[in-house]
C-alpha cells in the first residue's frame, strides 16, 4: 500500500467517524446545558466564597487596575482628564492624572463606573457582579456553536467543555478586564452568522 | 431583526478594543476568516467593510481624544512607538528610542510607558511557548487531539452533518489566533499563553466539543476483532468515551490542587490601613484599592540588603512605573507600610513550579518569604499570614 492510498484510506475513516451525528433529543440536550449550569454556577461560587469573588492564582492585576482607573473617573468627573484612564491613586487631585493613552476600555470600565455610581463602591462587591458578563458570554458561546451547527447537543457539550475549564475558563470569569472575552467572541459570532442566515 | 444582529455583532467588534489591540485583531481576522470558510454568505469585500467600520471608528474616535487632550506631536510619537514596540515585524525595520529615552519622554508627558516590547522575531519560539503552556494546562493528550483537529479541519468538506461546521468554526478560530500571534508576536506568547489568558481557549473549548460529540455519537460502537479461534466484541466507542471524560476530570483536579483559588495576599490587613501608603512588590493598584492612597512597586528587591535607613526611596530609581503625577513631592519617598506579597516576582526565591514552569501563575503559592523575613527582622512587623508579610514603617521615621 503506498503512502498515498495510505492517506486515502485514513481519510475515509476519518470522514466517515467525523460524519456521525447524535440522535437529536431535546431532553438530553436540555440535560447537558443543565449540568453545564451546574458545574459553571458551582465552580464560581466555589472559587468566589474562597477568594471575596478576586482570585488572584493567575492573574488579578487587571482588575485591580481597572478598579482604579473606575474609581479616579467616579471621583473626579469625566472632564479632567477628558475620559483618558488615569491609574495614579492617591486620593488627592493634584497628583492626577497618569494616563494610559493606548486602547480605551470599552467594557470593564464603564461597567465599573456604573457599579460606582449605583452604589456598589467596594471591589469585592463590585466582583459578584463580574459574574453577570460572564454568563452572558457562557450563554452567547451556546447560541453561536447552536446557530453555526443546528445542533443543540454539540452547543451543549462545548459549553459542557467549558464549564469544567479550571485554569482557562472558571479562573478568568472573575478578572474584570478578560472575561468579557466571552461575551465579545461569542456575541460577535453569534450576531454575524444570524445576520448572514436570517431564519 | 437583521440589521440588529449586523449591529450587534459590529458592536462587539469595537468592544474587542476595549480588552487589548491583539484581542481585537483576533476578532478582526475572525470575521473576515468566517468569510474564508464559508461561514457567512456574504462577499468578502462587504465584510472587509464591516471590519473598517466596526473598528475604524472607535480606534479612530480614540486617536482624536489622546489627540486633543496631549497634542496631536505626542500622539503621532506614541502611536509610532507603540506600533514598533508592540509588533515585532515592524520593529525590524525602524528603530525606537532606547527604553531610558522613551521612559523620560512618556514621564514628561504624565503618561505611562509600559515595559517591554521591541524584540526579535522568534516566530516559532513564540508558537512553541504559547503551546507548551496550553498542553501543560490541558494534559499532554491535547496534543494529538489539537493535531487531529487540525487535521479534521483541513478534511472538512468531506464531512457532512453538523460536525461540518463545527469544523468550519474550528479553522476560522485557528486562523484568528495563529494571525494574531503572527503580528503581535511575543506580547501574544506571553500574555495568552504563558499567563493564559483567554484566546486560544476558544478554539480549546471548539475542540473539546466537537471530540465530545463525536464520541458521544459512538458511544455504543463495538469493534470485534480475532485472537486465535476466538472472537472478541469490545465496547470501543463506550471505552474511548470513558477514556475522555476520565482525561478531562482527571486533568482539571491535578489543576486545582497544583492551583488552588486564593485571594489577593494580605488584602484583609490592607483594609484595616485606610489612608496609608505602601511600598510593595508586584502592582500598586492592588494595595491602593484597600488603602485609597498611594502605593508604589518598588524595582527590585535590592533595598533589602541596604542600610538600616533603606527605607527611604528615590521615586525614580527604586520604584518600577510609579504613578503619581506629583512624583517629587518629599511624602513619596517614605511609604507608610511595606507589603511583601508571596506572588511570583522578581526576587523571591522559589519553593516549586507547578505546571512545569510553563505557565505562569502570580499567586501560585511557591514564592519562599523567608529570606525576607530574615532580612527584615529589626523592622516592626504588622501583620504576618501565609503568603504575606506587612512591616510598619512609620515606626522608622519616628525613629
Amino acid at each position: 500500500m503506498t503512502l498515498v492510498a495510505l492517506h486515502h484510506w485514513f481519510r475515509d475513516h476519518a470522514t466517515a467517524i467525523l460524519t456521525a451525528e447524535v440522535t437529536r433529543s431535546r431532553r438530553w440536550d436540555a440535560s447537558v446545558v443543565a449540568l453545564s449550569v451546574v458545574i459553571v454556577l458551582g465552580f464560581h461560587l466555589w472559587i468566589g466564597l474562597r477568594t471575596d469573588f478576586v482570585p488572584c492564582r493567575l492573574d488579578c492585576g487587571e482588575t485591580y487596575e481597572v478598579f482604579i482607573q473606575a474609581r479616579n473617573l467616579d471621583r473626579f468627573g469625566w472632564r479632567y482628564a477628558w475620559g483618558l484612564q488615569d491609574m495614579a491613586s492617591n486620593p488627592e487631585r493634584n497628583a492626577h492624572p497618569m494616563l494610559y493613552t493606548h486602547n480605551q476600555n470599552l467594557t470593564s470600565l464603564p461597567y465599573l463606573l456604573l457599579l460606582f455610581k449605583l452604589g456598589v463602591r467596594e471591589i469585592h462587591a463590585q466582583a459578584v457582579w463580574f459574574t453577570l458578563p460572564f454568563l452572558l458570554g457562557l450563554a452567547y458561546l451556546y447560541l453561536a456553536v447552536k446557530a453555526v451547527s443546528h445542533d443543540g447537543m454539540l452547543a451543549g457539550l462545548c459549553l459542557l467543555n467549558a464549564a469544567s475549564l479550571y485554569l482557562l475558563v472558571e479562573l478568568w470569569g472573575f478578572q474584570a478586564h478578560r472575561l468579557w472575552s466571552w461575551a465579545v467572541t461569542w456575541g460577535m459570532v453569534y450576531h454575524l452568522v444570524q445576520w448572514s442566515h436570517p431564519r | 431583526m437583521r440589521r440588529m444582529h449586523l449591529g450587534l455583532a459590529m458592536l462587539y467588534c469595537g468592544l474587542s478594543l476595549g480588552i487589548d489591540y491583539p484581542f481585537a485583531a483576533f476578532i478582526a481576522a475572525l470575521v473576515i476568516a468566517f468569510g474564508w470558510v464559508g461561514l457567512v454568505h456574504v462577499p468578502m469585500r462587504r465584510l472587509l467593510l464591516i471590519v473598517l467600520v466596526a473598528f475604524g471608528v472607535p480606534f479612530t474616535l480614540r486617536q482624536v481624544q489622546v489627540a486633543a487632550v496631549l497634542g496631536v506631536e505626542f500622539w503621532y510619537r506614541d502611536v509610532l512607538y507603540s506600533v514598533l514596540r508592540r509588533v515585532p515585524m515592524a520593529s525590524t525595520f525602524f528603530s525606537v528610542p532606547d527604553s531610558l529615552t522613551l521612559s523620560k519622554y512618556y514621564e514628561a508627558h504624565n503618561v505611562i510607558k509600559w515595559p517591554g516590547g521591541g524584540g526579535p522575531v522568534l516566530l516559532l519560539t513564540w508558537a512553541f511557548v504559547f503551546i507548551r503552556a496550553h498542553v501543560a494546562t490541558l494534559g499532554l493528550l491535547s496534543l494529538p487531539l489539537g493535531l487531529a483537529g487540525v487535521y479534521a479541519g483541513w478534511i472538512r468538506h468531506r464531512v457532512s452533518g453538523p460536525m461540518r461546521a463545527g469544523l468550519a468554526l474550528l479553522v476560522a478560530l485557528w486562523m484568528a489566533v495563529g494571525v494574531t500571534l503572527l503580528v503581535f508576536g511575543e506580547y501574544v506568547s506571553v500574555f495568552y499563553g504563558v499567563l493564559l489568558m483567554p484566546l486560544a481557549v476558544h478554539w480549546v473549548v471548539l475542540l473539546l466539543g466537537l471530540t465530545s460529540y463525536v464520541l458521544v455519537a459512538h458511544r455504543q460502537c463495538i469493534s470485534s476483532f480475532a485472537f486465535g479461534k476466538r472472537r472478541f466484541a469490545v465496547p470501543a466507542g463506550a471505552l474511548l468515551l470513558a477514556v475522555f471524560v476520565l482525561w478531562r476530570v482527571g486533568t482539571e483536579v491535578r489543576n486545582i490542587v497544583a492551583l488552588p483559588p486564593v485571594g489577593y495576599p494580605g488584602r484583609h490587613a490592607l483594609a484595616e490601613l485606610k489612608g496609608h501608603s505602601v511600598a510593595t512588590l508586584w502592582i500598586s493598584s492592588a494595595p491602593s484599592a484597600y488603602t485609597d492612597q498611594w502605593a508604589a512597586t518598588l524595582q527590585t528587591a535590592r533595598w533589602l540588603v541596604k542600610s538600616p535607613h533603606r527605607f527611604v526611596f528615590n521615586p525614580d530609581e527604586d520604584y518600577y512605573v510609579f504613578f503619581e503625577v506629583d512624583r517629587d513631592n518629599p511624602r513619596y519617598r517614605r511609604p507608610d507600610f511595606l507589603l511583601i506579597p508571596g506572588l511570583q516576582v522578581w526576587g523571591l526565591t522559589r519553593r516549586c513550579q507547578p505546571l512545569s514552569g510553563w505557565v505562569l501563575g502570580f499567586a501560585d503559592g511557591c514564592s519562599d518569604l523567608t529570606m525576607p523575613a530574615t532580612q527584615l527582622a529589626g523592622i516592626p512587623l504588622y501583620r504576618r499570614g501565609e503568603d504575606f508579610l506587612l512591616y510598619d514603617l512609620r515606626h522608622l521615621r519616628r525613629n
